[in-house]
């Protein structure tokens, strides 16, 4: 579980408080997305979550432990791709896992495989990340993620700079990969497209001005049919209260 | 089609008798023979430059040429201060064995100087560059040392240290390692954060982040900025050389310069010029070895 008490936050300690008196809690398994206008205070959230920057004001803890650094066991993708350029897309991938300190040797070299076949890397394993598109870079990035396994998931508008085919499949494995197993992983999604929100979450925030003002919950049957473009006006109506959060 | 025009002029020209003794059109010819040759092998291996060595090989026929009509042939310069060409090639047959030893010479210590000044510069900067507290004590430091030129503190390394060579071979360390040093602690402010971030979020200790994300990034740099590197080395050494060594290249002109033998100074200063142009080739073979970019 998230806990997130009261936080504040300001970049080099300046007056501008970028996250203002926040709370909130994130359930074991919940896929929460969290939405918001540009500068609301999104990406810092999830910083702050993953441990990289720390609360000026409150504290974030995690599973009854504070959140003091960055851990292994709290992924990070950015909505800028992060891959190490001197290695390869298959040696990025390695490297996470070997670091994570959770995988064997043979399990690694599998495990980075199969999740670059999922994210349609295969055929560009051994090239470099500058011989790669945007959007190319940003699916071994998201294999890279999703291959260690961590029991927190955070995602910065991930798909952002991918198609529309590209981004409908890797939404799909990441909800899959969500649900499977005894044990699901806690996500945190951070996106600017209300549609994405309400194909993925199961409960999904908005923030404003460093603050979060609204959230509902949504229903996995709103899931299904919002990605699959079923029952139209469920999913049209949630849209539409959605967008009136940003008013 | 000028450039072979040129290289008939010249080669008719060695024949003809002069006003100036010389050692002979044979090492002339050898040497112009190896030019051409190198210029036939440079343009098959990459056509498209052909036009442009063919010029660059005129230029040195022309000057070659007007050397010869001065120095040998009418005899107008200065005897001893501008030799004949064919007196110069004639001391690469004379004196090949030195030169190879005294090249060889220098160039291990310019390899000891370079490799230590540049990895230790390296890795001392990148530590610096990742920990703030000793950034804020060794960039002051670094600063205000970088700029001397490590060739004023030679009289007293020479003082100090056992042998001459080791004490060039700190000459060349200290003007390679401080420039290498206030490079690689400017770097680490230079990284992409995504990418120290996702390394922070694997838990790499910092000995794992220094030699397995900040110095690998580092890489392209050092590399992009080795010619200079190396010429500035060579420069270096040879001036080290010439403060009281007993072989190599820089005392191989300083040491027939006290004799006044002009035509060996100036063979020696185009052994160095070679010297620096094989430096640079291979130095520019190493940056293609990187295959990444950042």
């Amino acid at each position: 579980m998230i806990e997130i008490n009261s936080i504040s936050f300001s970049y080099n300690n300046n007056s501008q408080e970028v996250i203002k008196d926040l709370s909130l809690k994130v359930d074991d398994g919940e896929f929460l997305c969290v939405i918001g206008n540009s500068g609301c205070g999104k990406s810092t959230l999830l910083r702050l979550i993953a441990g990289l920057d720390m609360p000026q004001k409150g504290s974030i803890v995690i599973d009854g432990r504070q959140v003091t650094a960055p851990s292994a066991d709290r992924t990070i993708v950015f909505q800028q791709y992060s891959l190490f350029p001197w290695l390869k897309v298959l040696d990025n991938v390695k490297f996470a896992l070997k670091k994570s300190g959770r995988f064997s040797k043979s399990e690694i070299h599998d495990r980075a495989v199969y999740f670059l076949e999922k994210t349609g890397m295969a055929q560009d394993m051994n090239k470099y990340p500058y011989q790669l598109s945007g959007g190319m870079r940003q699916r071994t990035a998201i294999a890279r993620a999703l291959a260690i396994d961590s029991p927190f998931l955070l995602l910065d508008e991930p798909f952002g700079a991918l198609d529309t085919k590209i981004r409908g499949e890797l939404q799909e494995l990441l909800k899959e990969l969500w649900q499977k197993g005894d044990r699901r992983m806690t996500v945190v999604f951070v996106t600017h497209d209300l549609e994405e929100a309400l194909i993925m979450g199961n409960r999904i925030v908005f923030m404003k001005d460093g603050a979060i003002i609204r959230e509902k919950t949504i229903d996995q049957s709103i899931n299904c049919c919002c990605s699959k473009g079923l029952g139209q006006e469920d999913c049209m109506a949630l849209k539409e209260e959605l967008a009136g959060w940003y008013l | 089609m000028r450039q072979y025009f040129l290289l008939a002029v010249l080669t008719a020209l060695i024949f003809l008798p002069g006003q100036k003794d010389t050692a002979g059109p044979l090492y002339m010819l050898t040497a112009i023979g190896l030019m051409e040759g190198w210029f036939q092998f440079c343009s098959f291996r990459k056509p498209d430059k052909r036009r442009a060595n063919a010029d660059i090989l005129s230029i040195i026929w022309v000057l070659l040429i007007i050397w010869d009509i001065f120095v040998t042939k009418l005899d107008m310069m200065h005897p001893v201060l501008v030799p004949a060409p064919e007196n110069i090639f004639a001391v690469f047959a004379e004196d090949w064995l030195v030169m190879i030893k005294g090249f060889i010479s220098s160039m291990e210590i310019l390899l000891i100087g370079v490799i230590l000044g540049i990895s230790s510069g390296t890795v001392l900067g990148l530590i610096c560059g990742w920990y703030q507290h000793l950034k804020d004590v060794f960039f002051p430091i670094a600063n205000v040392l970088a700029p001397i030129p490590s060739i004023v503190f030679a009289p007293y390394i020479i003082a100090i240290m056992p042998t001459f060579r080791s004490a060039s071979a700190v000459v060349v360390f200290l003007g390679i390692f401080w420039p290498v040093f206030l490079k690689s602690v400017i770097s680490v402010d230079g990284i992409d954060r995504n990418i120290i971030d996702s390394a922070r979020t694997l838990e790499l200790k910092p000995i794992s982040m220094i030699f397995e994300v900040l110095l690998p990034y580092s890489i392209p740099g050092i590399l992009s900025g080795l010619k200079v590197t190396m010429t500035t080395a060579m420069m270096l050494l040879t001036f080290a050389e010439m403060l009281g060594a007993t072989e190599g290249m820089g005392y191989y002109i300083v040491n027939y310069n006290t004799y006044g033998n002009y035509t060996k100074v100036i063979a020696g200063i185009i052994v160095v010029a070679i010297a620096v142009t094989i430096v640079g080739f291979i130095t520019t073979r190493l940056q293609k070895l990187v295959h990444w970019r950042n």
